[in-house]
């Protein structure tokens, strides 16, 4: 008869089973076939897996690594440069805009201004372009959205 | 009754849960986001070699598993700003790279390429099942979510917790694609439950 708890042979496989729950479970296991089976499965695969030969870095590639690596993070401080740059910009033009009004006067210092978000940062990290990176989060402003002003359609950016 | 399998004792390593291995990647990416350009040549140097092996076992070959671990290190040493700590740094490299590799491969269209292919001599027929050829080409055949949690379980020994923050999943989502990714290679190799 088909064992209904083989599907908890995994948790306990890989050490992930509560550990008020083992003891039961390890009983379980010394009755039943089915669930024997499919440790010894897990077993098999694993060793099968580890099997695999894995090439091992070597050490020129290691170093070309080291230099990507310094590279990027030369470019990413002026990528940050340019964008500091853009979002001063965006500020002084939004309170630019509204100053003449008279009726509502903003002051550059009233405007938030977002650092570089967490959202951003994270952007960078897994590589987006700027096409990608949305500006939305670059500057908020109240009343004004610049990210409406920056597509005067009124869409948001992606 | 043999006792759960622990991956990372297995493999001799320094599990990375370990509060002083987690104090040693903090500290070190303090620097990292100070500009220390030594922090940065000490961040390949402590990480790329978990990191290659995990790319290796995702796309098949030596060169793409470099760029992609290269282009992950340069991402993550970009980005370092804005990790908050909220999960290891470990699973933060891991879930950047997993990112790479799929990006890498939905590039073009990934062949396991036979020319460099070290055949691990085998006894016979029966045997073929343990060559590192049949293993990569099992892999393969996986898709792109499965061959994720077998590679981070069964190469890198990731916990579910660690694999649920570095795919960015539920932990549950993360165990049931492992159980069916398991049973796929073993069909695959014809690992049977004998």
């Amino acid at each position: 008869m088909a064992c209904d708890r083989t599907n908890e042979v995994q948790a306990y496989y890989d050490g992930e089973m509560e550990p008020r729950r083992m003891s039961e479970f390890e009983r379980h296991l010394r009755a039943c076939v089915e669930c024997l089976r499919e440790l010894e499965s897990l077993k098999r695969l694993s060793a099968v897996v580890g099997q695999m030969e894995i090439p091992r870095l070597g050490a020129e590639a290691i170093e070309r690594m080291k230099q990507r690596v310094r590279e990027a993070a030369e470019r990413g401080v002026l990528r940050l440069a340019e964008w500091l740059t853009a979002a001063a910009a965006a500020v002084l033009l939004v309170g630019v805009m509204n100053m003449p009004s008279g009726t509502i006067q903003h002051h550059p210092s009233q405007v938030q201004v977002s650092t570089v978000s967490d959202t951003r940062w994270q952007d960078l990290a897994l590589g987006k372009t700027d096409s990608e990176m949305a500006t939305a989060d670059l500057v908020s402003a109240d009343p004004m959205d610049v990210s409406t002003w920056l597509k005067p359609d009124g869409a948001q950016g992606k | 009754m043999d006792s759960p399998r622990n991956h990372n004792d297995e493999q001799g390593q320094t599990p990375p849960s370990r509060p002083d291995t987690r104090a040693q990647d903090a500290a070190l990416w303090k620097r990292v986001r100070q500009g220390d350009e030594r922090a940065f040549d000490e961040v390949v140097q402590r990480h790329s070699g978990e990191m290659f092996r995990v790319a290796y076992s995702l796309v098949g070959n030596a060169a793409d598993a470099e760029d992609v671990v290269q282009e992950a290190l340069a991402g993550a040493v970009k980005g370092a700003a804005g990790f908050r700590g909220e999960a290891s740094i470990r699973t933060w490299l891991m879930q950047i790279l997993v990112r790479q590799a799929y990006r890498l491969r939905r590039g073009r269209k990934m062949v396991i390429p036979l020319t460099d292919a070290q055949e691990v001599p085998v006894k016979g027929p029966a045997e073929a099942v343990e060559s590192r050829l049949d293993v990569m080409a099992a892999l393969e055949k996986l898709s792109p979510e499965h061959r994720e949690v077998v590679v981070l379980r069964e190469i890198e020994g990731l916990s579910y917790e660690e694999m649920a923050a570095a795919l960015k999943v539920p932990r549950g989502t993360v165990e049931s694609r492992l159980h069916r990714a398991r049973q796929d290679l073993k069909r695959i190799l014809m690992i049977g439950n004998q």
